[in-house]
């Protein structure tokens, strides 16, 4: 009996780089936590688009939309480390440190004949930089999402 | 023969171990012949390797690609469409709102852990593509079609899919040009520059020329519209643009889009198919956010 109340406790991660939780599914509500990428959930309620949560003695809201039922690995590859990829950059931890114009994209700019200015509009993109607390300010101001009212 | 057949028999019955490659090399070692080890092109691998991974590839059907490596090809794609299509349309306001878009839509897709970069081409030809790795780009002439930020939300989110779904990476992984090699490293792709550019020059055939496919193409607008839901907008202005599109992709005037993507009375039938699931039930009453992006675009000339 035990197992199958077990079976059905279900564990939800964080699969964006961050998550609040929230006091309740308003647009207004107290932001209690933010919890990083991999946060693992015990889902107490799914509603809506909200799924209620509990971890380290705190209770509160997450938006569905933030959490996956897998937990984020940088798995990137299946076959790592058969068919390759062992030493390949995995997506996940890595991800966020590899930024930018690859040297080996630089040094085929110079083979295909590519003009300096390109290259400096392909970096001019990659400089444009958008915080997570800019795009909450956003979505909030057009009441989008987990702020529609 | 019949010890290649073993072997390969040895390799199938082994595959869903998954063992490390440095193992399988060492036994490949073990099993070559002196000589033909001593004559082994380094770089290159040597006849057996090619011939046992080459096997291995077919059998697994993918050559897995890193991140790393995704970035360097989509690097060199996203160089190749400034320099294709008219430079950059350089204006801050109207990039950061852009990008904050697609910020929003990347960070509850299902690839939200890389960096997504966007780019407004300066072409009046109405078009928009991603590249491996995140870099993903729209026209100035595009961008003047578009009605409200929904709109522009399902188009970032039908490029984000392609993204998500890796699909030019699949493309890739199948790619005769990388035939040769069992491990796509950036290693490899830096010793070999020539097999780098072919691989480059197929991605650039692919996204420019003949496009992915109407299978994926019609993936991305369900995920794009999907993708545009999960931040909150009206899911249903993707398919309200691709109608806006059919004047524009008809006609005498070839532009890449007819050529890239599949009709838009069939895209937007599939949308039509999607958009009557249940999950999108009372989706009607989502915002269009017209005025903010009317706002956004109100100082520049497009």
């Amino acid at each position: 009996m035990l197992a199958s109340v077990e079976a059905r406790a279900e564990t939800m991660y964080v699969k964006s780089p961050t998550a609040e939780l929230k006091s309740s599914t308003s647009a207004n509500a107290q932001i209690l936590a933010q919890f990083s990428r991999g946060t693992s959930l015990n889902v107490i309620l799914k509603q809506g688009n909200w799924i209620q949560v509990q971890t380290g003695g705190k209770k509160g809201w997450v938006y569905k939309f933030k959490l996956s039922p897998t937990k984020p690995s940088g798995g990137d590859n299946l076959l790592a480390g058969l068919g390759g990829g062992g030493a390949s950059a995995r997506e996940g931890s890595s991800a966020a440190s590899i930024r930018g114009l690859s040297p080996t994209s630089e040094k085929y700019a110079g083979r295909a004949n590519i003009q300096p200015q390109h290259v400096e509009m392909v970096k001019h993109m990659e400089s444009m930089k958008v915080s997570q607390n800019q795009v909450q300010e956003f979505l909030k101001a057009g009441k989008l999402g987990e702020y529609q009212e | 023969m019949k010890q290649f057949l073993g072997i390969v028999i040895c390799l199938t019955t082994l595959f869903s171990s998954l063992p490390a490659q440095a193992q399988w090399k060492k036994l490949l070692k073990q099993l070559e012949p002196k000589k033909e080890t001593q004559n082994s092109n380094q770089n290159k691998g040597s006849k057996t390797e090619n011939l046992i991974f080459g096997g291995l590839k077919a059998l697994q059907g993918l050559l897995p690609i890193g991140y790393k490596e995704e970035m360097a090809i989509g690097g060199a794609v996203a160089l190749e469409a400034v320099a294709r299509f008219g430079g950059l349309f350089e204006d801050p306001s109207v990039e950061k709102y852009i990008a904050t878009v697609g910020n929003a839509i990347a960070l509850t897709s299902d690839r939200p852990d890389i960096p997504y970069y966007f780019g407004i081409l300066n072409t009046e030809e109405p078009n928009a593509f991603a590249c491996p790795g995140g870099y993903i780009f729209m026209s100035r002439g595009l961008l003047k079609l578009v009605q409200n930020e929904a709109q522009l939300a399902g188009i970032l989110g039908h490029e984000i899919a392609h993204v998500s779904k890796k699909h030019a990476l699949e493309t890739i992984r199948r790619s005769k040009a990388l035939a040769g090699i069992s491990e796509v490293t950036l290693t490899a792709l830096d010793k070999d520059p020539q097999m780098f550019d072919s691989v480059v020059k197929e991605v650039v055939n692919m996204i420019f020329e003949n496009g992915l496919g109407r299978t994926k193409e019609l993936e991305a607008d369900k995920i794009g519209v999907e993708f545009a839901y999960r931040v909150g907008y009206n899911p249903n202005a993707l398919k309200s643009f691709i109608e806006l599109l059919k004047p524009h992709m008809s006609g005498s005037r070839q532009f890449s889009l007819s050529k890239t993507h599949p009709d838009p009375k069939d895209r937007a039938q599939n949308l039509q198919n999607v958009l009557s699931q249940s999950n999108y039930k009372g989706s009607q009453s989502l915002p269009l956010l017209a005025d903010r992006l009317v706002t956004s675009l109100s100082n520049i000339k497009l």
